[in-house]
């Protein structure tokens, strides 16, 4: 879909949710589930009267995010009002950071594509509250309003699609890995804004951007930026004059509508909130987060991939805590980091992957498993004999060896028996032998699958294929 | 009208037992039945439950060291601080209906401290004016002349102490609506320095610049107001973490005391009488007034309304009848919020959300907004000298006494020009206060306007007092 | 310099409804008015006056608030604040 005519420049705005008890002006709980208007105050309703006191955590977590994307703290920052109406922005206006935000100039690593995301700033603001619109009215629910949210902005080095899919997710990562966010973006804590723009390659001017809301999953940033760059090459081809608009996302329909111009077309009138002094931190503070901060998944992968991890794996275990911890699990108990990719990682994954499950609901307690691994270390479990095991282990939860006694998967080791199996074969396919004779080697994979059917998979295929080939 | 004691009179009084507080309710509602139908000073008026809390005040006794230091005292308090369970009416329209859910932290303070609070006093709408004559509630009348204005936009908190329908009063003051009424029915009214008292509970004007203020007839009731209602509050994240220092009142005019008058002020005042008034204290105390010069003064009411007003269009921006208040449902959300707003707000309110709209917006913004912004700095800057010369600035509250009600109404620029004493000092963040001058002109009262540096609320305090005896 | 045509624009910009004559005599102050502030802009001052301390932090404890909307309004349904519909 990319063509090398054109070339795309994306930039991302992301708000996410802080993971507080409490909103960023009042004492509220932070709580959408609970009954619509039961977690509001005179603050966040905005009353006659009232005036913001800032949340102490939010602070911190904007902080700890702003460290973790690399940017500069700035050790003052200030508070800002942003006006516009609407019914679920009590106040007329936000409070919101604009000439001087928490943070400026980081970058982010984009995993697998050696390639790094300049981010502009990050600031703190307060969320509005829930519409519900119907035709013949609106509702309105004050339980979100003034919840601290996190603005993410980068400069526009963003390439495609894919791209800004790997960065959302590396980002949402470090977010959940610091405690920061829990970044669910279908329960909207995690919302994502790409705007896009198209050029002629070799231009250095930027092409009428498109921006693009209400995006409710990876997969819809994904189709909304791909249909975008599709509609804006489609009109520089056609010579059409393109005008900046802002598009809402259409789940249903996997359309985009364009949002009426005066819907958009706003003035903020920003002016600074005279009712909160500047935000003065101490920059001991910032050193003492800046110290206790987790492994970033970056560097996690790092660290995986130089004690010999592919890069897919250190990739899923940067990614997942649950499989991370079970396979450092396994590690304890003495599994090499080979053996517990492959077993884990490889053979494990896939059987849940197939019955469409995740690793809550994997039922191999990690002893178990590193018992299955030791008796196919050991030469007891032949490989086709531990994947048998390792899905009836997976069915039923119980223990490696009472399973494998019971299921007689035991490793056939005798030679004897190999070799009668081995003689078998060869005799009951004379013509294929005959092939392997005149040179035709590869053929003895066919003899080896028949053989180790014999042997109903209990030995060790190398030690048969020896046998075989020792045979003919 | 039965004339009131002072709190500090009136508190003697009751320790002593020559007077219960049951008495002076009856006072109270005496002169109210008299004066109130003219003057208007009371939006809400709530006399049986006052009448209730003081028969309990007496019952408890009052103890020196025991009682709460305001039991049994009787204070108004403006229809724009909240009072838990009461009407909040800031005298507007769109405000129609709602009933406080919570108290100002002056008030919580004041009830703490066991004063009677008697109903909510009239003002302008949203306290936008100085003459209290924009209230929807009909304008209020100077208990002194019943043709003319009280001042505003505390008017109502004035002249109901005035008239004796109130021992003291709590204003706010913006820029000079507690000093300015103060000064035209001759009362004590006092503007802390920025900072200095909560504004929890206030509702929002212009919020870089709003205080509250007492108001009473002696300078030594309105400090013990003060100090209560003052000191840190972290429900408001502007006021000063630290607390002021007790106040001392001697009555004494320091020996090498230095007071400076702003030359611009007076070279501008066209009624001389007004300026003998104002300096006849200080000349027969033998005080040396030296002259300072303040150029940016000139501009103060341009750069005061110019702040003043962005911040009112983002103050009042939440008013549109959808949580609380009055709401003129049309078809549409749009629509209702054009009509709720178009009609729950006055003229001048409205003129001052026009014009500050259009100060901070795109493309004006630096013009309008910044403007004032930078202009304020450098206004603080020339007074932070001044101080640097002198411990106190004088000069006369108001360019004239009470003038005649509708007189300049209808022109809102003469009327903005009605601040230009009392705006300055408040937007370099000062302490000021107006007292009474002991000569009247015409039977009229004149204001005398005491500054003094930033934080100086105490000093300034004293000194006052000190002139009063003079 | 403000024009009498702007307070259209900026009564949209406010939400404020005006009559006809409302906007007649708003826009000819607005001049009168706006003019007076020009002295001011010829000056060219700068400068900043912030607060002398910092931006206080509150703990994040959350605390429950006895408030309920029906005291406030009667436009409830279900809980939520009834509004009329955002008609095209």
């Amino acid at each position: 879909m990319q063509s090398s005519k054109y070339e795309v420049i994306i930039g991302i705005e992301v708000h996410t949710q802080l993971a507080t008890r409490s909103k960023m002006f009042c004492r509220c709980e932070v709580n959408v589930d609970a009954s619509p208007n039961t977690r509001v105050c005179p603050i966040c309703l905005g009353l006659p009267g009232v005036l913001p006191q800032t949340n102490e955590t939010a602070i911190e977590l904007g902080i700890k995010a702003a460290l973790a994307l690399g940017c500069e703290i700035n050790l003052e920052s200030r508070w800002a009002r942003k006006h516009y109406f609407s019914p679920d922005l009590p106040k007329g206006y936000q409070i919101t950071q604009f000439d001087y935000p928490l943070a400026t100039g980081g970058e982010l690593e984009l995993p697998g594509l050696d390639k790094k995301v300049r981010i502009r700033r990050l600031h703190l603001e307060e969320d509005a509250g829930k519409l519900t619109h119907t035709s013949r009215e609106t509702l309105v629910d004050f339980n979100r309003c003034g919840v601290p949210l996190a603005e993410i902005v980068t400069e526009p080095d963003i390439r495609s699609a894919e791209e800004a899919d790997v960065y959302l997710k590396e980002l949402r990562q470090i977010l959940r890995a610091l405690g920061v966010s829990d970044a669910e973006m279908e329960r909207g804590h995690f919302r994502c804004e790409p705007n896009i723009s198209v050029r002629p390659r070799g231009q250095s001017e930027l092409g009428v951007r498109s921006e693009i809301k209400n995006l409710n999953s990876f997969k819809a940033v994904r189709e909304g930026i791909e249909r975008a760059v599709k509609d804006q090459i489609k009109w520089l081809e056609e010579g059409k004059e393109i005008v900046q608009t802002t598009y809402l996302w259409d789940e249903r329909k996997r359309k985009l509508k364009p949002m009426r111009e005066k819907e958009t077309a706003a003035d903020y009138r920003y002016f600074p909130e005279p009712d909160l002094p500047p935000l003065i931190l101490d920059i001991e503070k910032v050193e003492g987060i800046k110290k206790i901060l987790p492994e970033l998944p970056a560097s996690k992968r790092r660290r995986l991939l130089a004690e010999g991890l592919s890069r897919q794996d250190a990739e899923l275990l940067s990614a997942e805590p649950g499989w991370e911890s079970y396979f450092l699990a396994l590690l304890q108990e003495d599994i090499s980091v080979k053996e517990a990719s492959t077993w884990l990682l490889n053979e494990a994954r896939g059987i849940l992957t197939e019955r469409a499950e995740n690793l809550s609901e994997f039922r191999i307690p990690v002893k178990e498993m590193a018992s299955l691994i030791v008796l196919h270390r050991r030469g007891k479990l032949s490989r086709p004999a531990a994947k048998d095991l390792l899905a009836a282990m997976a069915d039923s939860g119980r223990a490696a060896e009472e399973l494998m006694k019971e299921m007689d998967l035991a490793a056939v080791s005798d030679e004897g028996v190999i070799e009668e199996a081995a003689k078998k074969v060869i005799d009951e396919n004379p013509d294929i032998c005959e092939k392997y004779r005149k040179g035709k080697t590869n053929v003895i994979g066919f003899l080896l699958g028949q053989t180790m059917k014999e042997l109903r998979g209990k030995a060790d295929p190398n030690t048969v294929r020896e046998v075989l080939t020792g045979l003919l | 009208m039965k004339e009131l004691p002072t709190i500090a009179e009136l508190s003697f009084e009751l320790h002593q037992g020559s007077v219960r507080a049951k008495d002076v309710i009856a006072d109270i509602r005496n002169n109210v039945s008299t004066h109130e139908e003219d003057v208007n000073a009371y939006i809400n008026l709530y006399l049986d439950d006052a009448d209730t809390q003081a028969g309990l005040a007496d019952d408890a006794g009052y103890l020196e060291g025991k009682t709460p230091v305001l039991s049994g005292i009787p204070i108004a308090i403006k229809d724009n601080i909240c009072v838990k369970g009461w009407p909040c009416t800031c005298a507007s329209k769109i405000l129609e209906g709602f009933l406080a859910p919570y108290d100002a932290t002056v008030i919580s303070r004041l009830k703490e401290n066991g004063a009677i609070l008697l109903g909510k006093t009239n003002l302008d709408e949203f306290a936008m004016g100085a003459s209290n004559e924009t209230s929807v509630y009909g304008p209020v009348r100077n208990p002194l002349d019943l043709e003319r204005v009280p001042g505003g936009s505390s008017g109502g908190s004035v002249a109901a102490v005035g008239y004796g329908g109130a021992v003291a009063a709590l204003g706010s003051d913006t820029g000079g609506s507690v000093r300015q009424p103060a000064s035209f029915c001759g009362l004590v009214g006092f503007r802390p320095s920025y900072g200095r008292v909560s504004r929890w509970g206030l509702v929002a004007f212009s919020s870089s610049l709003d205080q509250i203020g007492p108001i009473a007839k002696t300078v030594e009731d309105a400090a013990l107001l003060y100090s209560i209602i003052a000191g840190p509050d972290s429900n408001d994240s502007t006021t000063n973490p630290v607390p002021p220092r007790e106040i001392c009142l001697s009555g004494d005019v320091p020996n090498d005391v230095k007071v400076g008058i702003i030359t611009e002020c007076f070279e501008d005042l066209e009624d001389k009488r007004v300026e003998d008034a104002v300096l006849a204290p200080f000349q027969k105390a033998g005080i040396k007034l030296q002259e300072l010069s303040l150029p940016l003064v000139r501009q103060s009411v341009a750069g005061y309304y110019l702040l003043v007003m962005s911040e009112v269009s983002s103050n009042l921006a939440r008013y549109d009848g959808i949580r609380y208040g009055s709401r003129i449902s049309k078809l549409g959300l749009k629509e209702t919020y054009f009509s709720t707003r178009g009609q729950g707000f006055g003229d001048e309110v409205t003129r001052r959300i026009l014009l500050g709209t259009f100060g901070l917006s795109s493309g004006y913004i630096d013009a309008y907004y910044n403007t004032a912004l930078s202009y304020r700095a450098a206004l603080a800057e020339q007074y932070e000298k001044a101080f640097e010369q002198v411990d106190f600035i004088l000069t006369p509250t108001m360019p004239s006494t009470a003038f005649k009600l509708g007189e300049k109404i209808a022109d809102p620029l003469q009327m903005y020009l009605a601040d230009i004493f009392t705006a300055s000092n408040a937007l370099a963040a000062l302490p000021c206060i107006s007292i009474p001058a002991p000569k009247r002109v015409d039977g009229l009262p004149v204001g005398i306007q005491l500054t003094a540096p930033r934080w100086e609320d105490s000093k300034l305090l004293e000194f006052a007092h000190a002139v009063e005896q003079i | 310099m403000a024009t009498g045509k702007e307070i259209l624009k900026v009564a949209l910009l406010a939400r404020l409804e005006l009559t006809e004559e409302e906007r007649g005599k708003f826009g000819s102050e607005f001049e009168k008015i706006t003019a007076y502030f020009a002295e001011l802009q010829k000056m060219g001052i700068s400068g900043e006056l912030v607060l002398p301390y910092s931006c206080p932090l509150s703990s994040d404890n959350p605390r429950e608030y006895d408030i309920k909307l029906e005291d406030l309004t009667r436009h409830i349904k279900d809980g939520q604040v009834l509004i009329p519909p955002w008609l095209a």
